[in-house]
């Protein structure tokens, strides 16, 4: 069946058999219940954070599987053939060319810690850019980091450090003498030096010191074996970085000329917004990553204090029970119909955030990035309200979400000073998600809180550029349809 | 609010570690910091490996193969293996002084003392001197174990069994006659070997603690013989059983004889003709090795390593010649400054 080509992932909130389907369960725990939650595989409060999940958490958590996997392969096969080769020397006698309590503890003292924390810790681009860059999820989806060609590239590393790593003690240590004449081709000699040589090689911890660590000859070897082993590999690197540069290494890239080009400007910019937008800022700012450095202007301080007391669950019951009773059948057909009618805002579907600078002159998609993720995103656009007796409106009734800002697209900085002229809100809107009873829908769905305001009040958005009627009738319809 | 609460108490913990923000960094193999890295390193390597190859150069070494293969060679005669208690003499000159302290070795060739088998069959606890091994030697020795007559052998196993017996004395041959070069065999074995790892049973006379075993098959004289005039250097701490117990870790090895230091040979082996007298008993012709003796000085890095000046000078000019390429697809292929 052509639907088992790829990886399916099925998001619920109430259903209890969420794997059937697909690979993997997602459980959104909420006012269903937890049913789906003890069911899925992972779970969490808000649809939006699907997001993160994939292009962050998932992202890195395969670059990690495949990172760790290819490493311990290396330095196994480092530690393994270097017994083959001593097999030639020793009449295939099997003899072990490390002390037993090496071989015992190699595994698990002496190179599990760095494998631990590279499986764990480990990021190639920060959390922000997977987000704005969701193109680098493709290496996922193709199987790119780990497959057969990757595995052969590491066991041949691993291979040639294993040569390295015997023949050159090997023909060092032959005929080696310390400095009081005593030869230094004893098998202690001999053991202790390649496993130091290797334990370096593969992680930077060394072994401890026996008196032949002190004889020069020795350390010479280790410090020979070892820039044997890792030089080339740091030239290959660069090399194809600047040959054949993939997606990751752009975007990192472009994020250190980004960051030491506009550091003097975001931060001084940053200062004069008010506590809103310094959030945000520090945040970013603790990243290290490139800051953008438009921020929306606000008059008051927004609807943060409104969320985080809980307040904004308590819509009115009239509220929730004429919206709750669409279907989201319809709410599809309500997306359709406005993205007719506005001409030049380009919406997106739900879920897929695209990059960075596609929004324009600073209009509203409506549905923009309905998966979202608070505070942490990027191009989420600003809403600047035109009307004010809605707005107030909407003020005192509806909770509307607002949170730190995003961050804008240069592009549509130019056009926020001009609209914040016209802004009476709190103007910082961003798409949260807002959870309400699904009703009779078949699973847990998000709906963006200019959805909700706009069925029930239908004000107008704002789009400074966009003279069509859009709004209004889109809330007449709306209010149509229920 | 409870419900505040409850939403408050399911939510996961807001760390730095949890939330995976830790602070990340990655090394940004830039061409700022890989091109001079590796210039740096290339010349370190360059210098390092002159200094080693002048060092090594300046090392003399001198090596007399006497297995007696050949029947033209002094030591043919010797290596008959039905001859025994045979002394065979090599005549041998040195063109300038050999600069002391020279250090005298016995080498073997396609000897495999690394063999798996051959090392573990030793019996550490004999070797420390406990004595109920030696009633009962473990069982890693057999078949060195007990002799025919069931009676334990003290030391057991194949290495103790196999010890080095060729004997040698050097003479130096001053307008005809033989004047005997000194040898000193104090502190040519591990320290740790002669002061912790090997003792003697605390009996006194050491004789009486061999009570009731044997000594190895092939041995000529029992352990507690092996230095009859020197107390310290008898029984399982006799210097050239520690050497001889130390195993080697390649087929080809050397192990140290005796040092030259005293006497007139203190500042080193004049020029001249010299005579070595080898009593030869070790036999190799079987599996076909080689016996030798070298003749060496040390400095700081230790006896002559051509392999270790080389090969830093070569992984030098690699790391240079490298970071010359590097530099030149990084001026090609430069990574686009965008904005």
């Amino acid at each position: 069946m052509e639907r088992r080509k790829y990886n399916w992932i099925n998001v619920e909130t109430e259903r209890r058999d969420i794997r059937r389907s697909a690979h993997i369960g997602v459980g959104i725990s909420g006012q269903e219940g937890i049913q789906a939650v003890l069911a899925s595989d992972y779970s969490f409060a808000q649809f939006r954070f699907l997001q993160r999940l994939l292009l962050v958490h998932g992202r890195w958590s395969y670059l990690r599987m495949c990172r760790f996997l290819c490493y311990f392969f290396y330095k196994n096969f480092a530690f393994t053939m270097v017994h083959f080769w001593f097999g030639f020397f020793c009449g295939f006698s099997a003899q072990t060319v490390y002390d037993q309590y090496f071989i015992t503890l190699y595994n698990i003292v002496y190179t599990s810690l760095p494998v631990l924390a590279m499986g764990i810790f480990d990021q190639d681009v920060p959390d922000l850019r997977s987000l704005e860059y969701p193109k680098l999820y493709e290496p996922g989806q193709l199987n790119l980091l780990f497959n057969k060609r990757e595995f052969f590239i590491c066991i041949t590393q691993g291979i040639y450090t294993s040569v390295v790593l015997f023949f050159v003690p090997c023909a060092i240590l032959s005929d080696a003498t310390q400095s009081n004449g005593v030869p230094l081709a004893d098998y202690q000699t001999f053991a202790v030096t390649t496993a130091t040589a290797l334990v370096i090689v593969v992680s930077v911890q060394v072994s401890s010191a026996q008196s032949t660590l002190l004889q020069p000859v020795v350390w010479l070897t280790i410090a020979l074996a070892t820039a044997i082993c890792i030089v080339p590999v740091l030239a290959f690197r660069f090399l194809k970085v600047d040959l054949k540069p993939q997606l990751s290494d752009t975007v990192r890239y472009t994020q250190l000329v980004h960051q030491k080009k506009r550091k003097p400007v975001g931060r001084s910019m940053g200062d004069a917004w008010n506590g809103v937008g310094s959030v945000s800022e520090s945040r970013l700012g603790a990243r290290g990553g490139s800051r953008r450095s438009g921020y929306a202007f606000a008059h008051q301080e927004g609807f943060g204090e409104l969320i985080t007391s809980g307040k904004n669950m308590r819509l009115s019951s009239l509220a929730l029970a004429t919206f709750a009773s669409r279907h989201s059948s319809s709410w599809i057909d309500t997306l359709r119909r406005k993205k007719h009618t506005h001409a030049h805002t380009p919406p997106s579907a739900s879920g897929e955030c695209s990059p960075a600078p596609s929004y324009v002159s600073g209009s509203v998609a409506p549905l923009s990035n309905s998966s979202s993720v608070l505070g942490g995103s990027q191009d989420t656009p600003i809403e600047e309200e035109t009307g004010t007796a809605p707005a107030q409106n909407m003020q005192t009734v509806l909770t509307s979400s607002t949170q730190t800002p995003p961050a804008l697209a240069p592009t549509s900085e130019a056009s926020a000073p001009q609209a914040s002229g016209q802004a009476l809100n709190a103007g910082i809107l961003t798409p949260t998600a807002v959870r309400l009873d699904g009703g009779d829908s078949p699973g847990g769905w998000t709906i963006t809180l200019e959805t909700v305001q706009e069925a029930l009040f239908g004000w107008k958005a704002r789009a400074t550029a966009s003279s069509s009627p859009g709004p209004p009738s889109v809330a007449k319809e709306t209010s149509q349809n229920e | 609010m409870v419900k505040e609460e409850q939403e408050l108490a399911n939510r996961p913990d807001n760390t730095a570690f949890t939330q995976q923000r830790l602070p990340a960094w990655q090394p940004m193999l830039s061409a700022g910091i890989v091109i001079p890295g590796f210039v740096i390193i290339g010349l370190a390597f360059i210098g390092i490996g002159v200094a080693l190859f002048v060092t090594s150069h300046s090392i003399q070494v001198l090596e007399l193969d006497y297995t007696g293969v050949e029947n033209t060679e002094p030591c043919y005669r010797c290596s008959d293996p039905s001859s025994k208690n045979c002394v065979c003499t090599l005549e041998f000159s040195i063109d300038s002084l050999f600069e002391g302290p020279v250090f005298f070795y016995y080498g073997l060739t396609n000897y495999f003392q690394n063999y798996r088998k051959y090392g573990a069959s030793r019996d550490d606890n004999q070797l420390s001197g406990d004595l109920d091994y030696f009633k009962s030697p473990g069982n890693d020795c057999a078949p060195y174990q007990y002799n025919s007559n069931n009676k334990p052998i003290v030391p057991c196993g194949a290495i103790a069994n196999s010890m080095f017996n060729d004997t040698f004395k050097l003479y130096q041959i001053i307008r005809g006659s033989k004047k005997l070069v000194p040898f000193d065999g104090k502190g040519i074995a591990w320290w740790t070997d002669y002061n912790i790892k090997y003792r003697n049973p605390s009996v006194t006379p050491l004789k009486n603690a061999f009570n009731d075993t044997v000594k190895p098959l092939f041995w000529s004289k029992p352990a507690y013989e092996l230095d009859p005039t020197d107390p310290a250097n008898n029984g399982f701490i006799n210097q050239d059983f520690l050497v001889w117990m130390r195993r080697a870790a390649l087929p080809d090895f050397r192990k140290l004889y005796r040092r030259i230091t005293e006497g007139d040979y203190a500042k080193g082996l004049p020029a001249g003709n010299y005579s070595l007298e080898i009593a030869y008993n070790y036999p190799v012709m079987s599996f076909d090795g080689r016996k030798k003796v070298v003749l060496s000085n040390v400095s700081w890095m230790g006896g002559k390593n051509e392999f270790l000046g080389i090969a830093y000078l070569v992984i030098g000019s690699l790391c240079v010649v490298m970071s010359i390429v590097m530099l030149i697809v990084y001026a090609k292929f430069k990574f686009p400054e965008e904005d």
